[in-house]
């Protein structure tokens, strides 16, 4: 194996942390070791442009796959939905509070 | 069987193409036999039924699965970890394939990889599928000569 698949490998597993935890325990392995597949083949066949492909694919997926899999956890929902509520509370004071120092 | 097909032909023959719609050929004869509560599923999506097909040749491993994919599909279809072990989680929660004893090889990397086989179930809703998209080239076969005319 190259130092290119093993790091490649590396980063792959770390971008599995943005798919569901349970999902993450049953098929990581397996995902890593179709991923060092990928990119062994593609850097075996085609070179950089290869493996440039297979991680444009994975880092796709995040946005198709793995988010979706978060937003279809009650928890997930909740605490970006609580996230963003305090957000618009702050920029709520926030606003007020310039608006009432302008005033003044 | 082979009188309920002919039944189905002549009726199908008897149909007029503004009468044809797609939810009449999901109803085709495969489908029927296809448990009431997978018949949602018909048609197949691209990934399920890319993923069926290529462990309809027998049992395969992650990797195996996308090579065969690729190839049957002729590069056209490709798909990423992701999605294929998302797909793969599905098919395992239908029942549609389960995964086999297959222990891999003496390697580490061998050693991680899971092979997956076709199960009953999956093998008839695949076959439902391929007899509806059969119905399909049936029907279209049928409908270009009259828009021909």
């Amino acid at each position: 194996m190259t130092s290119a698949v093993r790091v490649s490998c590396s980063l792959y597993k770390m971008l599995l942390f943005t798919y569901p935890r349970d999902f993450r325990l049953r098929f990581e392995s397996e995902m890593v070791a179709t991923f060092s597949d990928l990119v062994g083949g593609e850097w075996e066949h085609t070179g950089l442009a290869g493996v440039a492909r297979v991680w444009r694919s994975a880092l796709a997926e995040v946005f198709s796959v793995a988010v979706p899999l978060q937003l279809q956890s009650s928890i997930v929902v909740a605490t970006s939905l609580a996230l963003l509520s305090s957000l618009a509370l702050f920029m709520a004071g926030f606003h007020a509070m310039t608006y009432v120092c302008n005033g003044e | 069987m082979c009188s309920h097909t002919s039944r189905t032909q002549k009726k199908l023959d008897s149909l007029s193409v503004i009468d044809i719609s797609v939810d009449d050929i999901a109803m085709s004869t495969a489908a029927n036999r296809v448990p009431d509560d997978l018949q949602h599923l018909l048609p197949l999506t691209p990934a399920v039924f890319v993923i069926l097909f290529a462990l309809a040749e027998g049992e395969k491993h992650g990797y195996a699965i996308m090579q065969t994919v690729s190839r049957i599909s002729d590069n056209q279809f490709r798909m990423g970890p992701g999605t294929l072990y998302t797909t793969i989680q599905r098919l395992l929660d239908l029942n549609l394939i389960e995964e086999t004893e297959n222990a891999g090889g003496q390697s580490d990397h061998e050693n991680r990889r899971r092979y997956y086989k076709l199960t009953r179930t999956g093998k008839t809703v695949l076959a439902a599928d391929i007899s509806r998209m059969e119905s399909v080239v049936r029907l279209a076969r049928k409908l270009v000569p009259k828009t021909s005319e």
